[in-house]
């Protein structure tokens, strides 16, 4: 029997999964943030193995059915009182929305090299590093700094305005009332960030 | 809305008058009998008095050329650099590139040789640059508008028939209308487009030249557009009217490209001519503009035809 990993943002009041992500590895999963973009949500990781009757756990979730809560590391199946279909249909879309936006800016940074490319890593001595730039390409000691800052100062930059970009996407998303306003701006997130794969939100709703 | 330059679309419906589609760039003059054969040579001139007019536009601000290592880039560098006023701007720290690490994997002998020890660089940031009224930018911006573009889909032969496109147009919209919008068009140029290299530099012509042009206040989101149907500001160096006179004589010749890199010989020329690294005319195009980080934000257009940016929709 095949053992099953979900990280998980619970809805607190009734412990439904608003949003699930199965990693397939769990022992070579790396860590990303999870979109938790609404402070009524809880962060929930079931690592187990699943029983029969939730083999098919996907689509109690898709049905607002699927619940969990921090202290029984178990899941269940229970419907969704109707007083919070509203609201947790909007967190899930928020989450969603979120996840695909931190999913989007972390493949920038990887095309970019900007995650952890050792010349934006400041502990590094500078002369050190330049000996190597003059040795490997044949340059004088003083345009070597001058290639190494200008590498540097491009990686911080980038990473400054991915960074910001995210940042601003949460606030933006945790401020939206209704998931028609959240859908509109999934809409022109997708342009602002060039994603050509982007979910459908409404699959997931 | 900057989108169709020359009117056309209202000859096949009206338009709506909300959108405000209008044209920002000034009617190509040309003149299209008693053509000459010495395009090289011209080419190779208007780069010169071009360059020229880009320090007599400048003033007292800084030139900062958006560099990204491409054959158009690095041709309007060349022709700073070979300019009498070039040794002056640089010596007083007026001269600069915003560039980045594309640029220099691009064309890495252009780098080591003309631009480390030389000219200061930093990385390209366009919202910084566009704000900041010391600066004039130059860009090689619509270069693909004025020989053919080096996006035309890769055939064996850019030369052959506009007919053999329409097929290809009709295998990616099976509606037709793709095919025969292009068709349309066609009819409308000042000349008979006979060649698939034509018929994209025509449509190029009509509906991407100006939104190229807009792309460093689309990338910046500035507000004032003040110069944006200017050159004041933004200098798309190859959007100089003796460029549009050039490329509308030399297109209605039906230039002959014998492969890919032919597209862009002219200016490839004019490069090696100043580097003497011959090797440059083989050189691969790698789309290096694709590797400069920037952000697009989308204009939506609402069912009353009212219009917004997505920042202030969703601050509203």
């Amino acid at each position: 029997m095949n053992s099953t990993y979900l990280r998980m943002l619970v809805f607190q009041p009734t412990g439904h999964v608003v949003w699930v992500h199965e990693e397939s590895q769990p022992a070579q999963c790396l860590p990303r943030r999870i979109p938790n973009v609404g402070k009524e949500l809880d962060y929930v990781i079931f690592n187990g193995t699943l029983k029969p009757a939730l083999y098919n756990w996907y689509n109690d979730f898709k049905n607002y059915k699927l619940i969990s809560h921090t202290d029984s590391q178990t899941l269940r199946v229970i419907d969704l009182p109707d007083e919070f279909v509203n609201t947790v249909r909007l967190m899930r879309a928020k989450c969603y929305v979120m996840w695909s936006i931190i999913n989007n800016i972390e493949i920038q940074k990887e095309k970019f090299d900007l995650v952890s490319n050792p010349i934006a890593n400041t502990d590094i001595d500078i002369n050190k590093l330049s000996a190597i730039f003059e040795t490997q390409l044949g340059i004088t000691q003083q345009d070597s700094k001058k290639l190494i800052q200008f590498k540097r100062d491009e990686i911080l930059q980038n990473l400054e305005y991915l960074n910001l970009a995210e940042i601003r996407a949460e606030l933006i998303l945790s401020q939206a009332t209704t998931v028609d306003e959240v859908t509109a701006y999934f809409e022109l997130v997708k342009t602002e960030l060039m994603m050509t794969q982007a979910i459908i939100l409404d699959k997931l709703l | 809305m900057p989108v169709d330059r020359f009117n056309l679309l209202e000859k096949f419906e009206p338009q709506p008058k909300e959108l405000q589609f209008v044209n920002i760039v000034p009617d190509p003059k040309f003149n299209l009998t008693n053509l000459t054969t010495d395009w090289q040579d011209r080419f190779w001139a208007l780069m010169d008095e071009t360059a020229s007019n880009v320090y007599k536009t400048v003033g007292n601000r800084s030139i900062v050329v958006m560099y990204s290592g491409g054959i158009d880039s690095t041709a309007v560098l060349v022709s700073l650099m070979k300019n009498p006023n070039y040794k002056e701007m640089l010596s007083s720290g007026r001269f600069k590139l915003a560039m980045s690490t594309s640029s220099i994997l691009e064309n890495p002998n252009f780098f080591y040789s003309h631009i480390l020890g030389t000219i200061p660089f930093f990385p390209a940031d366009y919202i910084t640059l566009m704000n900041d009224p010391d600066i004039l930018l130059v860009t090689g911006d619509c270069g693909d508008n004025v020989i053919g573009s080096t996006d035309t889909p890769m055939v064996n032969d850019l030369n052959a028939s506009k007919s053999l496109l329409w097929p290809y147009f009709d295998s990616i919209d099976k509606s037709g209308k793709t095919s025969k919008f292009a068709q349309e068009i066609c009819k409308f140029a000042p000349f008979e487009i006979d060649s698939i290299n034509q018929v994209y530099w025509w449509i190029g012509q009509c509906f991407t030249y100006q939104g190229e042009m807009c792309r460093p206040y689309e990338w910046s989101q500035t507000t004032d557009l003040t110069n944006l149907a200017t050159q004041n500001k933004v200098y798309r160096f190859f959007m100089d009217d003796v460029f549009n006179t050039f490329s509308f004589e030399h297109m209605s010749t039906d230039p002959c490209y014998t492969n890919y890199n032919d597209v862009r010989k002219f200016a490839r020329t004019y490069i090696v001519d100043y580097t003497k690294d011959s090797s440059y005319l083989n050189k691969i195009k790698s789309f290096s503009i694709r590797y400069l980080l920037r952000f697009t934000f989308k204009t939506a257009i609402y069912e009353d035809l009212t219009y917004s940016t997505h920042i202030e929709k969703i601050n509203s």
